[in-house]
Formats: C-alpha cells, sequence, structure tokens
C-alpha cells in the first residue's frame, strides 16, 4: 500500500528527469536517478524504463564499444536495486497481461454472441493493444468500454452470465454516465470493466464524443478480437487529452502524457489538420493544446508547430472545458461547471437533487448505517466541511 | 522426448526478448523461463527433434551434448509434471 507521504513525493517528482528515464541515451547522456519503484509505479512507467534499459543495453551492445568507455556500457540510468525490482517484477506483469486478455477475449466474444456489435473499448487497454509496442507496458487498472445507454441492460446480461459482479456506486441519469462490473480470477487477479455510455462525466465534456460518430472512423483491435474495435487514432489523441485533464486535473501523471506521445508519433499531416479542427469544434482545443505542449515538452515528441499554434490561439474563455486546465479547481467549481452545463433548466434542477440527495440506499452504503435520515445528517456535515474547508 | 510434447491448452506463452512466461490459466501461477529453456520452448513448438535443438544449443553456448540432454530433459520432466506440457496423442 502506498502512502499519502509516497505519493506526494511520487506526485512531486522532477518530470523532466523521469521523461528521460523513457528516452535515448544517445541523445541524453547517462545520469543516474534515485528515483523509487513507487515514483515509477505512481506515474505508471516502470515497466517502460526496464523495456527501455533494456533497449539502452542492446543498443550499447551492437554500438562500436571501442568508441564507448568501459563505465558508460556498465552505466544506466537508474540504480542497480532499482534495475533488478523491475526485473524482477516483469514476469509478473507479463502474466497478467495473459490473464487479462484472456479474460477480455471471452467477454468480447460473448457481446458477439450476444449480438452486441455496437461498442468500442477505449482508453488504456485499446491503445495498450494499438499504440504500445508491448502490451503490458501500458499499465492500468480497469479496461473501459464505451456502449450505447439503451442497450445497457443487454450488455449487464453478458457480465452476470460471465460471473461479473456491478459496483455499487452513486446512481443518477445525470450524474454518472458510466458503471463498473468485476469479476476476481485465478490467484488473487481480478478485473474491472467500466462501461460508459458517455464518454466523461463531467458535464462539459460528457456530450465531446458520441458512440457513432466514434464508430465511423474505428479502428479494428485485431489482438483482442476481430470484432472488437477502438477509435480512430486522432478521435483517441482528442480522447486521451480529455481524459488527462477532464478525469485528472489534479495530478500529472506520465503514462497519460506517453500515451498522447505515441499517438502523436502515428499522425499524418492530414490527421493533425482533423485533429485541429475537430478540438475546435468540439471545445477541446485548450485541453488539447495543454496535453501535446506538455508531452512535447518532456518527450520532444515530433508535433507539427502549425497545429500547436493555431491550438494554442484559441481562448480559454471559449471553451468550457479550459476550466481543467487549473490543478487546484474545487468540487464547488467542477459542480457549478457542471451546472452551467446542463440544459434545459428542468435538468438543472434535477441535477441538484440528484447530486444532493442521493438515493437511501447508497446514502445507507456510503455513510455505514442502516439509517438512511442518519446518513443524509452525516453526508451534510461532511458536506459543509468541504465546503467551508473545515 | 521434445517432438512427443506440447504446450498443455491452459498455458499460455508470452515470449520477451529472449525469456518466456508461461502462465497457467487455471491457476494463474506463472513460470519464467531464461533463454535457453526459451530456445527449448520454440524448438517444442516447431516440431524440431531432441538432437537438433541440442546440437543448436551446444553451438551457440559450447556446452557438451550430454549435459545439454541431461538439462533439458530434466526441465522437460518438471514441466510435465507441473501439466504444463502434455503428451501428444498420436493414435
Amino acid at each position: 500500500m502506498t502512502s499519502d507521504k509516497q505519493t506526494t513525493s511520487s506526485a512531486n517528482a522532477d518530470l523532466s528527469a523521469l521523461a528521460r528515464l523513457l528516452g535515448s541515451q544517445r541523445n541524453n547522456p547517462v545520469e543516474r536517478q534515485q528515483f523509487s519503484l513507487e515514483t515509477l509505479d505512481y506515474h505508471g512507467i516502470a515497466a517502460l524504463v526496464y523495456e527501455n534499459l533494456n533497449q539502452l543495453k542492446s543498443s550499447a551492445e551492437s554500438f562500436d564499444k571501442t568508441s564507448l568507455s568501459e563505465a558508460s556500457l556498465s552505466e544506466t540510468p537508474v540504480n542497480k536495486e532499482l534495475e533488478n525490482s523491475l526485473k524482477l517484477r516483469q514476469p509478473l506483469m507479463v502474466a497478467n497481461e495473459a490473464l487479462r486478455l484472456n479474460e477480455l477475449t471471452e467477454l468480447f466474444d460473448g457481446f458477439a454472441h450476444a449480438g452486441l456489435q455496437e461498442w468500442l473499448v477505449f482508453k488504456g487497454t485499446a491503445l495498450a493493444y494499438s499504440s504500445y509496442p508491448k502490451p503490458w507496458l501500458r499499465p492500468r487498472t480497469d479496461t473501459d468500454i464505451l456502449i450505447s445507454e439503451a442497450q445497457l441492460d443487454s450488455f449487464s446480461s453478458v457480465f452476470e452470465a460471465l460471473g461479473y459482479q456491478r459496483e455499487f456506486a452513486i446512481t443518477g441519469d445525470l450524474i454518472a454516465y458510466q458503471c463498473t462490473f468485476g469479476k476476481r480470477l485465478v490467484g488473487d487477479a481480478s478485473i474491472n470493466i467500466d462501461v460508459h455510455w458517455r464518454i466523461n462525466n463531467r458535464q462539459c465534456l460528457a456530450n465531446a464524443f458520441t458512440l457513432p460518430e466514434l464508430l465511423q472512423g474505428a479502428q479494428r483491435i485485431a489482438a483482442l478480437g476481430q470484432q472488437v474495435f477502438a477509435p480512430s487514432k486522432v478521435d483517441s489523441l482528442l480522447i486521451a487529452c480529455l481524459h488527462r485533464l477532464g478525469h485528472h486535473h489534479t495530478e500529472e501523471r506520465l503514462a497519460w502524457l506517453y500515451d498522447i506521445h505515441l499517438l502523436s508519433a502515428q499522425l499524418e499531416d492530414s490527421d493533425w489538420l482533423m485533429l485541429e479542427n475537430n478540438a475546435k469544434a468540439k471545445k477541446l482545443a485548450t485541453l488539447c493544446a495543454d496535453g501535446l505542449n506538455k508531452t512535447q515538452k518532456y518527450f520532444d515528441s515530433k508535433i507539427p508547430s502549425s497545429a500547436l499554434e493555431s491550438l494554442s490561439k484559441v481562448s480559454i474563455s471559449e471553451e468550457p472545458s479550459s476550466i481543467f486546465l487549473n490543478p487546484d479547481l474545487s468540487n464547488w467549481q467542477i459542480l457549478m461547471s457542471d451546472l452551467k452545463a446542463i440544459r434545459p433548466w428542468s435538468s438543472k434542477l434535477r441535477f441538484v437533487i440528484q447530486t444532493a440527495i442521493p438515493s437511501p440506499d447508497y446514502i445507507r452504503k456510503k455513510m455505514h448505517t442502516r439509517s438512511a435520515t442518519l446518513g443524509y445528517l452525516k453526508r451534510s456535515i461532511n458536506g459543509l466541511k468541504r465546503l467551508f474547508g473545515l | 522426448m521434445l517432438n512427443q510434447l506440447k504446450l498443455a491448452e491452459h498455458i499460455s506463452l508470452t515470449e520477451l526478448d529472449d525469456e518466456v512466461v508461461l502462465l497457467d490459466l487455471n491457476s494463474g501461477a506463472y513460470y519464467g523461463l531464461n533463454h535457453i529453456g526459451a530456445q527449448i520452448m520454440s524448438a517444442l513448438e516447431k516440431g524440431l527433434s531432441n538432437e537438433t535443438t541440442v546440437a543448436k544449443i551446444a553451438s551457440r553456448y559450447q556446452v557438451s551434448h550430454q549435459q545439454i540432454q541431461e538439462d533439458m530433459d530434466s526441465l522437460l520432466s518438471d514441466m510435465l509434471n507441473n501439466k504444463l506440457l502434455v503428451e501428444i496423442d498420436k493414435r
């Protein structure tokens, strides 16, 4: 278990130095860093760092050794202890991925047998199997799929038939556009599938993409099954930028920037133009510009300057989603942003009610009490404390 | 022995650079094989004979044929006992 202190120190690690662990040795002189495994895990780059170390070593071995000093050949950018930990960990990562793939294949076959064809896999798992050289290099705690809300019951039936359980969470048609199905696998392993019917829970982002629109340009992910599709590269890049801030605006993790880095490397000139136009049309230009700028800063990514300039020119006042550029955004500000984005007025009212007064079932479980009244009271006190920063 | 064995159906094999990871999908147990073990698995998948496999490994590592044969038999027996491998039904 990672302590809060460790998490804070991992979050505050020197991102430029960390990012250099994923770079090429010839462009970046070797510098031995004292990063911990926890820091690499926090940023989701542990497996990538080890992969890169191995590549640097084989590259050094095949290089003309006479031009390299013995010292530089034996040096790696991380200390030996960390390198050994990464080496020991690798088979576990690989085995976990194989176990997950086996389960996902069965699940996705289940969707196909139930006649469910219009859905997509997106974010981590989609990128692991479409953009990363090896899927275990992209760590993730769940697999995200996007479905049509009208088919939620049909998808739920497949999950239940395969032994999944729907996880307890707040409900409300304006509060949550997703739910999670979990299953215990063999050993200590488990798998979680996040089922979304909108791309994001935040109201100003929820409708940025629709399923039919994403299906139009979708790419097949054959490694997951012949019937499995993910958003196009351009859409995936926009979603990666949206996700990084729309869902995680308070934290900067290198894995999300590395996703953007790998996706950027796959775009052609015409794709960049499409990205630029789509980002502006969907009012995601400022989030997109921020993701691309940070990615270029840390990974020296090949991003056309014309695209960056054009996206960076969009004013934050033009895009409601730009509030997520602020890492110190309060819950209150997010609530206000949601309320502003919801239309019509009757829905705003319903949103307030669903937020303030969740279902009695939810309140009892969340507040660990048998009495819903006591649960609501506890929740109100907690809410006031948060509001006044107590 | 080599050409009479195959990976059991519930075993997933993933190749790393010069190693392999075997996962028992029924139990979640996993096994890492080093570069020599990986070569033996590769030979097994290709259906190579014992003699060819031993000769290939011997030429690369300069170890006696006998030593390699003994080590290979020991590895394959362990894998068979742990149900990672099954005998090919030739009926």
